[in-house]
């Protein structure tokens, strides 16, 4: 594609061209009074998506409101109700805005805080955790973090700025989306998602797209959580192109309701659902013949696997019609291209590897690789790596310490390409006594991602020192902080996104409150402190353009510029894109996409795509299913929150003042539930309350609960010598989930458990 | 002069809350207060659509709903219908958009004033 362009713009030199696309606005402009700043959405608050917004500000700098940039590609002017919202989380009462210190001894009291300067604060950070880094060795001090958004590699970073290897986020099994990446890293050398034409300048129109004849939902709600940076506004779109749905979820989901096939499947049975659709299509002789023979290693060894999962064997473990699977088989396989968008709950099981390799196997073999409309392989705009993910610096470490990042030695998965901890194993260490400093890194632990919060609880609050960064203090920095970094919003900083389709800067639009800086000038002013050579940039900016060096732009003639789009190829195998030697082929050992993974055998893990039953569950635990008869499912997400962010906000808050969990009519009534009543949810594990909702999207059989809620309205205060922290414990559905993943590390059972629902009594809250 | 109306294509609003949120927003109104609400009707399995299931919302302007006069007099969309996640809404004169719910099923027009 031609570049022409019609403003002057500058760019140094780039191995990268551009698609043919330039905004046609400046990055600032006045309108009515008002300045209106271009720029692109990325956290804090929480949002995994880089939507391109107008932010209009007063003359002091002051917010006015934000408006859809009806020219991005990526969101084409629509918004999330989120997005609204941004103003109200700024300039929120509760915000905290400067650095805060509390003694030690205080924990838990969220009235012992005291402001101090950030020459202060970076100076105790930097001494305390360099002191315990120096004393017990770096490993022993943890940097937790939340979900992939501008403060991933401002975590690792800092972390090994301090000789320390361990920067995680605290979900068992690392069970959101690291599964599903490893196996596709694994098996085929690259990371696979939907073609929506989210890198095409035209998208769903552009001549080089192809629009999905078929797309399949396995285990989301794509509007609702928008995983994996997609947007579910794209597959609306390319179904009122014509896209038939197939939608796997347990749930009847607004997408299953309108999906050719809908496979509502017992939780956590996935893998064994998949193997039968592949069972169908070497059965019924559906798959893509050339593909398979030209491209694929382990052929036959698969078809052996594929023999054992009939259609009718897979009903019955999955609770779904026989015939559906076949019929969802064959769609997949007849209506080319086809792609796949899924899910978490692919993860969030012990089988999640097994059950994340079944499903691709089936793109795999229907030829989907790498064309339009299909499963692409994504790469990181114009080769930006380094704020991908938190290792950026993790090979200057020493060898000798990146093997005593948590995870190393037991499981050998996490030696290929893995930069991040194994929360299990931090856990076990920390409870063996060598967790002894602490850094929170705009994550709600306790809240969120901890399963059995209460042995992180305990861990977490007894650490020599602890330093949290975040916009609110949480239930988490309230239990565990001697010091609080303010961090400031999107609006308020500069930064910037880069994210399997463009690069575009992050830019200051809002004057920023009291004395909040970014996560990135956090990390490089604290980092500093600790090890000066991780750090040699001056400025923010300069740390920017190092990271867009390849882009050829600076980071401000990428601000004055705009969205950036790299050309696209389709069918890298073929043209040598997917090997550093420029070989066709794929970047696995045999060279091939692998049916049958020889890294997996080298690991000593099955290498074919398999099942294995939940930990809890009719089938495992019979007895436990007897006494416990409700399958529940967790952390179904919430269009207008963040995991456990915006509950401070009544413009969100307003749809869902209090954690509800999903149970189905007919089952209410029997058990004399109503709709809003309290009930609890109990497991030999734990228990929690959340308010019953009564809907038919969730079958008889099964429990549908809400994650990360915490009531920031609530005090933080003591409660029978523990602080409360803001009514958090008691609708903790972690409760009931534990810290087991499985044999490789990945994947956990936290959207396939047991449980019983029954009345919480008077008196009891 | 012909009234002005919105039109929705209520097979794909998917219930997100963008246009309440926006409309609040629009015009500095408090929680609760609605210029524009999404309706849900189901999800529920219909024995007589063939076991079908029905599941679908439905905005609905309220009497505070002005089309957004300020933001149309200045050439822009009102902010439902320009932020809608899913492109269902649209904003036109009554002839005009009745010309396109000739074309499709599952869409209504509003007129709210």
């Amino acid at each position: 594609m031609a570049n022409n362009f019609t403003r002057d713009y500058e760019r140094g030199e780039s191995p990268f061209e551009l698609q043919d696309f330039q905004h046609s606005k400046p990055w600032q402009w006045e309108e009515d009074g008002m300045t209106v700043t271009r720029t692109t959405v990325w956290t804090a608050p929480g949002c995994h998506e880089g939507c391109g917004v107008y932010v209009y500000t007063d003359k002091d700098g002051n917010f006015i409101k934000v408006e859809g940039d009806p020219e991005s590609p990526f969101n084409q002017g629509r918004l999330c109700p989120r997005c609204f919202c941004v103003g109200d989380v700024m300039n929120h009462k509760d915000r905290v805005i400067y650095p805060m210190k509390r003694p030690r001894e205080e924990r838990g009291n969220p009235d012992a805080w005291e402001r101090i300067s950030w020459d202060k604060a970076l100076e105790l950070c930097a001494s305390e955790l360099m002191r315990i880094s120096n004393t017990y060795g770096g490993e022993t001090i943890h940097v937790q973090r939340g979900t992939g958004r501008d403060i991933f590699w401002q975590a690792g970073r800092l972390a090994y700025s301090m000789n320390c290897p361990n920067e995680y986020g605290a979900m068992s099994g690392q069970s959101c989306y690291c599964p599903r990446i490893s196996m596709m890293v694994m098996t085929m050398g690259g990371q696979l998602l939907a073609d929506m034409s989210a890198h095409l300048v035209g998208r769903y129109d552009d001549p080089a797209y192809d629009v999905p004849n078929c797309t399949v939902i396995w285990g989301c709600d794509p509007i609702k959580s928008n995983p994996d940076f997609q947007m579910g506004h794209w597959v609306t779109e390319c179904m009122k192109r014509g896209t038939k749905i197939v939608t796997v979820d347990p749930r009847i989901s607004w997408f299953a309701a309108r999906s050719e096939v809908h496979l509502a499947l017992r939780p956590g049975t996935d893998g064994a659902l998949a193997l039968a659709m592949g069972n169908v299509m070497v059965e019924e002789d559906l798959y893509d013949h050339e593909f398979v023979e030209k491209w694929c290693h382990g052929f036959d060894a698969l078809c052996e696997r594929l023999r054992e999962w009939t259609p009718e064997r897979a009903a019955e473990v999955c609770w779904v019609k026989a015939d559906d699977i076949r019929r969802a088989a064959r769609l997949i396989a007849e209506r080319k291209p086809a792609n796949c968008f899924w899910g978490v709950a692919v993860d969030m099981q012990n089988n999640g590897i097994g059950a994340a390799q079944a499903i691709q196997t089936l793109f795999v073999l229907t030829g989907n690789i790498d064309i339009p409309g299909g499963m692409l392989f994504t790469r990181p705009p114009f080769g930006i790596t380094k704020n991908m993910g938190g290792g950026w610096g993790m090979s200057d470490l020493p060898e000798e310490l990146q093997q005593k990042r948590t995870g190393w030695q037991e499981y050998p998965m996490y030696r290929y390409g893995f930069t991040a901890s194994s929360p299990d194993i931090a856990l076990r260490d920390a409870e063996a006594g060598k967790l002894k400093g602490l850094v929170i890194q705009t994550t709600n632990t306790l809240t969120g991602m901890g399963d059995e919060p209460l042995r992180w609880y305990k861990v977490m609050k007894d650490v020599e020192f602890c330093v949290g960064i975040d916009i609110f203090q949480t239930p988490t920095t309230q239990a565990c902080c001697d010091v609080f970094l303010p961090a400031a919003c999107w609006p308020e900083k500069q930064s910037f996104r880069a994210s399997y389709y463009d690069c575009s800067t992050i830019n200051p639009a809002v004057k920023p409150r009291g004395e909040v800086k970014s996560d990135a000038e956090i990390g490089r002013l604290l980092g500093k402190m600790c090890n000066e050579d991780f750090w040699p940039w001056d400025t923010e900016e300069e740390i920017y353009d190092e990271c867009l060096k390849d882009t050829g732009f600076t980071w401000k003639q990428l601000r004055d510029f705009g969205p950036a789009y790299p050309t696209f190829e389709y069918r890298k195998y073929e043209k040598g894109m997917m090997r550093p030697d420029g070989q066709p082929g794929f970047m696995t050992p045999t060279g091939k996409i692998e049916l049958y993974s020889t890294l997996l055998e080298g690991f000593g893990l099955d290498p074919l795509p398999n099942f294995n039953e939940p930990m809890l569950g009719p089938v495992a635990t019979p007895d436990l299913y007897e006494e416990y008869p409700v399958i529940l499912m967790t952390g179904a997400r919430s269009p207008v929150f963040f995991h456990t962010e915006h509950r401070q906000i009544p413009h969100l808050r307003q749809f869902e003042k209090d954690p509800y969990v999903e149970l189905n009519p007919d089952f209410a009534a029997d058990h004399g539930i109503n709709d809003g009543d309290w009930v609890w949810l109990e497991n030999p594990r734990g228990k929690c309350r959340q308010r019953a909702k009564l809907t038919y999207a969730c079958d008889y059989t099964m429990a549908l609960a809400r994650h990360g809620w915490w009531f920031p309205e609530k005090e933080g205060t003591a409660e029978a010598g523990e602080p409360s922290l803001y009514g958090m414990w008691d609708v903790n559905v972690n409760h009931l989930l534990l810290n087991a993943p499985s044999k490789a590390g990945f994947g956990s059972d936290i959207k396939c458990v047991l449980c019983k629902v029954y009345k919480v009594k008077e008196g009891e809250m | 002069m012909s009234r002005n109306a919105i039109l929705i294509d209520y097979e794909y609003c998917c219930g997100c809350h963008t246009c309440e949120v926006a409309c609040q927003k629009e015009h500095g109104w408090e929680p609760e207060t609605w210029g524009i609400k999404v309706h849900q009707l189901g999800p529920h399995r219909y024995e007589d659509l063939g076991d079908a299931v029905v599941y679908d919302y439905l905005p609905h302007p309220s009497d505070l709903c002005d089309l957004c006069g300020s933001r149309v007099a200045k050439g822009e969309l009102p902010t439902c219908v320009k932020h809608c996640q899913t492109a269902c809404m649209e904003y036109g004169t009554v002839e005009e958009l009745a010309q396109r719910l000739e074309r499709k099923p599952k869409q209504v027009m509003f007129v709210p004033r």
